[in-house]
């Protein structure tokens, strides 16, 4: 107790020193004047009174000394001194303390934007009350295909819970938005279940959540709008509550406004009661469309709500085992179901990478330290020899590396606020993230940035400062200034060196596997989306109700589209042609060759007839769609050459027959169709062989929303108006949205991908730059060091290449070592992360891409040597030897 | 650290929290005088040394100082023995007493 008050009395202290010195001051002068006025009293003149109170008092700069030392903590005073020096012998060497601030701002900086976005996208979750109490219950087969909800699984899920408070249920639909004044949006749109908003503890701001009365059939709609639909479209005008709009061709009354930036569960602008969906009360039990969460009660575990769900699941299997019969309900945490997954090895190799490129930022301010402190070495020898013991110089050294990791991880978290804005402003309109992903720091970055400074200063300092201590002191004294460095230290850096070099490979590899892999996929494409232009059209479900009519209001589409001036083609598709269709599984009526799957998965995409037309795409066997196909008694599709491969065995499939069944199907048992045309495979993205893809007429099952495709003879841009107003001349409260070249659509669409890209790419760029710094440095210090020797080989007649020949030896030997280093990473990474099976048409493979990187290693390392090398060989001999 | 050799270590802290427990609040100058007459001429205080003794018994919460003005009209810091001080006091003053019988019998049965 006593103990931890005087601690805390010190610690107070370092606070108040000068108060507290001219206190005692004061105290001291007080105490001298009452002795001499004690010996003036005795009779003695003032001089000697003086005198001799001072010879009573004792040394008054000796009693400071120990008041001083016992009033504060000695450590965090020293440590402050420590500080100091290392500033002011950091500030004389501008161009070694900028070099290494740096080095470790871009370290720290590359860690921490990478963590603020893991933290944001894997870590933060959803900002909703409590989210450890909240459940996502999601539905699972036989199969381990995970699922939805459908509303009859929801009704007795919701009226059994055990352990559940009260659950709620989602599902996403775009929404349409029109009224007297304000013209059409399409907007992401949810049905959610009364009391969603208070379960997440998020009620709106202004006017009201649903109501049982709002759930009651024939009760009037009512809608929740979002901050930003609110300001876009009324200016947050609190008059907006209760006014009366049209959502999807319905009168509606707006009824509140959900808090700003809470988009729940993604994107949303509008939500509606789940019970406004339309045929939700009538879809089959097998529909499972819904997305249901609930919170647990203040006692209740997850173990619980799984035990009661168990309990539900059992009992409609037995009622109804036709759809229920091997579907089990299963519990989650919530933020499980929205946070990315920090177990993903894509994550973990993100990580990986940015704790690679502080290492390496570590390994370099290391090797400059061990460098520097070897040109230090007599300044360190002085002090050690006048009494500083070993780990004094110790924590001097490392409290100088301290001062310039402060510095650097100020710059770094500087950067990383740029990097990061950047990151922001780059995030396509068209394409947004979830609103729960915001790349901000907060205090968990925080406390990430501290832990990687604290592992920077123990990093790149213990090492040189204890190999800087260690150094004999004689021994250093003696020896000439920049001659010092014992063999220790070179080996040291040597080691450092080489760890960096071969940490690049790694890098180096793995960015030319994922550039090769773009590169095939541009040359690949068969469409070039340039040409294109896209917009994406929702028609409304009252006034284009059965397929026919969207049919016809498509075909009107393209026919008007088509006498625009400049359009060579016009088509309109379920699909844009590089995405990933409606999935469906495939079976096949004759002899197949057998891949093994049960029901293999097939992509399906529902075209207009002009569809190859518009993308300039010639079919390789058969024939396209003709009018009359899809109509009654046309039972046709065409299929894509990858699944001619896959499961026809490459022969003529022409004139057989498949059954194409949609995930959603429901159970209904999908007709046989006539396959007649073969078309080429368009490649997706991310797949390195395109994907098995079925092409129906869209005339057999238009849907309600679509993508338009124009091919144009000029800029797809200058089209996009025209196309507007065309399509406005047929329905003007039809909003078309996203226009805008494919180009540009693919281009938002691969956001994803662009930044890992970039990200690697700056990863990389960063690791091999600074082993090249580094390669330099240690070069430039090591001919620096052999000044005397070179200019004496010179001096008796060595020739200037051989001197070049020796300089780069020394140091190609540790480039040799690194790439070894390397060469072994590269072997053990591609044991824990195999690489992506790479088929045999894959024109990079691992081995081809690791051998260019070695080449190119090799080679840029033997020029960075170059330079100091040849410097070398200009030696002045006179002037070298008289340096000694 | 160790004030004037002529005193034992810790003994100063002691007859500061007994001179302040007997006298009332005094000021440094005060208190060293007191020892001084106290110990008739048997120690030589640095009357200096004091102060470090002073310092450590207020961060251990046994005196409390504060400014006020002296006998002869002068400004000096005075101190006062505090609750907890008393109780040390009388703790250390008892294992004082006992260990100096200690020393003493030791002494006395060996000479």
């Amino acid at each position: 107790m006593t103990a931890l008050r005087v601690w805390l009395s010190r610690l107070g202290e370092l606070f108040r020193h000068r108060r507290r010195d001219r206190q005692l001051r004061d105290e001291i002068q007080s105490h001298l004047d009452h002795l001499t006025d004690d010996c003036l009293r005795q009779g003695l003149s003032p001089q000697a009174a003086r005198t001799a109170a001072h010879r009573s008092f004792g040394s008054v700069a000796a009693m400071k000394d120990i008041h001083r030392h016992q009033r504060g903590l000695p450590f965090i005073d020293a440590l402050g001194q420590d500080a100091r020096f290392g500033a002011r012998v950091l500030l004389r060497q501008r161009g070694f303390a900028g070099t290494a601030i740096l080095t470790l701002a871009v370290g720290i900086g590359l860690v921490t934007t990478f963590f603020t976005l893991i933290n944001a996208i894997c870590l933060r979750g959803l900002p909703v009350d409590d989210p450890d109490s909240l459940v996502f219950v999601s539905t699972i087969d036989s199969s381990g295909a995970p699922d939805g909800l459908s509303f009859r699984d929801y009704v007795e899920v919701s009226r059994a819970g055990a352990g559940v408070q009260a659950f709620a249920a989602y599902a996403d639909a775009p929404m349409v938005i029109v009224d007297a004044e304000v013209p059409a949006d399409r907007v992401p749109g949810t049905y959610i279940s009364t009391g969603a908003f208070a379960l997440l503890g998020r009620p709106p701001v202004v006017g009201r959540e649903f109501t049982a009365a709002d759930e009651v059939p024939g009760a009037p709609r009512v809608a929740l709008l979002g901050d930003a639909v609110w300001a876009s479209r009324y200016a947050r005008d609190p008059a907006a509550i209760g006014r009366e709009v049209e959502i999807d061709g319905q009168p509606t009354t707006i009824v509140g406004i959900v808090p700003e930036g809470f988009r729940f569960p993604a994107q949303t602008g509008i939500w509606q009661p789940l019970l406004a969906m339309p045929g939700l009360a009538a879809a089959p039990r097998g529909a499972r469309r819904l997305a249901v969460f609930g919170r647990l009660t203040a006692d209740a575990s997850f173990a619980d709500a799984q035990a009661g769900l168990d309990l539900v699941s059992a009992d409609l299997a037995r009622r109804d085992p036709d759809s229920n019969g091997d579907v089990r309900l299963l519990a989650t945490p919530f933020n499980d179901r929205f946070k990315g997954n920090i177990n993903d090895p894509a994550w973990l190799a993100f990580m990986s990478a940015g704790v690679l490129v502080l290492l390496a930022a570590c390994i370099n301010v290391a090797n400059l330290l061990v460098m520097r402190s070897a040109a230090r070495a007599r300044e360190l020898a002085v002090r050690a020899s006048i009494g500083a013991s070993r780990g004094r110089l110790v924590r001097q050294l490392l409290v100088e590396c301290a001062v310039l990791t402060a510095a650097g991880g100020a710059l770094g978290v500087a950067l990383a606020a740029g990097a990061l804005e950047l990151l922001s402003a780059s995030v396509p309109a068209a394409a947004p993230l979830p609103f729960w992903i915001t790349f901000t720091m907060d205090g968990r970055v925080l406390m990430v940035v501290l832990a990687a400074a604290a592992f920077t200063v123990l990093a790149s300092g213990l090492l040189p400062a204890w190999q800087a201590s260690h150094r004999g002191v004689i021994q250093a004294l003696r020896a000439s200034g920049v001659g010092a460095a014992s063999a220790r230290g070179r080996r040291l850096s040597s080691g450092l060196l080489a760890l960096q070099v071969g940490l690049s490979i790694v890098l180096l590899t793995q960015l030319a596997l994922a550039v090769g892999g773009t590169l095939r996929w541009r040359a690949e494409r068969v469409v070039d989306p340039a040409r294109l232009l896209t917009g994406t059209m929702t028609l409304p479900a009252d006034r284009y109700d059965t397929p026919d009519a969207r049919a016809r209001f498509d075909e009107a589409v393209a026919e008007r589209l088509d006498a625009l001036a400049g359009v060579e083609a016009v088509t309109i598709a379920s699909h844009q042609p590089f995405a990933r269709g409606l999935p469906g599984t495939l079976a096949i009526d004759g002899p197949a060759p057998s891949t093994g799957v049960e029901w293999p998965p097939v992509d399906l995409h529902l075209i207009g007839e002009d569809y190859f037309d518009a993308l300039d795409l010639t079919m390789l066997r058969g024939r396209g769609f003709e009018p009359t196909d899809g109509t009654p008694g046309f039972d046709i599709v065409i299929v894509n050459a990858r699944l001619v491969d896959d499961h026809f065995g490459g022969e003529d499939p022409i004139g057989r027959r498949v059954r194409l069944t949609p995930q959603d199907a429901d159970g209904v048992e999908a007709p046989w169709l006539t396959i007649v045309g073969v078309a080429p495979t368009i490649r997706e993205w991310s797949t390195e062989t395109g994907r098995p893809t079925a092409y129906l007429p869209l005339r057999a099952d238009a849907p309600s929303s679509s993508l338009l495709l124009v091919r144009t003879t000029r800029n797809p841009d200058d089209l996009a108006a025209a196309v507007r107003e065309a399509v406005r001349t047929i329905d003007p409260a039809l909003p078309i949205t996203r226009v805008m070249s494919l180009a540009q659509f693919l281009h938002d669409a691969s956001w994803n991908g662009r930044i890992s890209a970039s990200i690697l790419s700056a990863a990389t760029t960063i690791v091999f730059g600074l082993a090249l710094v580094g390669l330099s440095a240690v070069t430039a210090h090591r001919v620096l060091q052999r000044t005397a020797e070179l200019g004496l080989r010179l001096a008796i007649g060595a020739s200037r290449a051989h001197v070049v020949r020796l300089v780069l030896r020394d140091v190609l030997g540790r480039v040799a070592v690194g790439v070894g280093t390397g060469i072994l990473l590269v072997v053990a990474l591609s044991r824990v992360f195999p690489p992506p099976a790479a088929p045999a048409e894959a024109g990079l493979s691992v081995p081809l891409a690791f051998t260019t990187v070695l080449v190119a290693v090799a080679s840029v390392s033997l020029l960075t040597c170059l330079g100091p090398a040849l410097r070398a060989a200009r030696i002045d001999p006179t002037r070298a030897l008289r340096r000694e | 650290m160790a004030p004037d050799q002529d005193v034992h270590y810790g003994t100063l802290d002691l007859m500061v929290l007994g001179t302040l427990a007997s006298m009332g609040p005094l000021h440094g100058y005060g208190i060293a005088r007191r020892i001084e007459q106290a110990a008739a001429g048997s120690i030589t205080l640095n009357q200096g040394t004091i102060y470090p003794a002073l310092l450590r018994l207020e961060q251990k919460g046994w005196i409390k100082g504060s400014w006020g003005v002296s006998e002869h009209n002068r400004r000096a810091r005075f101190y006062t023995i505090t609750r907890s001080g008393r109780a040390r006091l009388a703790q250390d003053a008892d294992t004082w007493g006992r260990t100096v019988e200690m020393v003493a019998r030791t002494l006395g049965q060996e000479s």
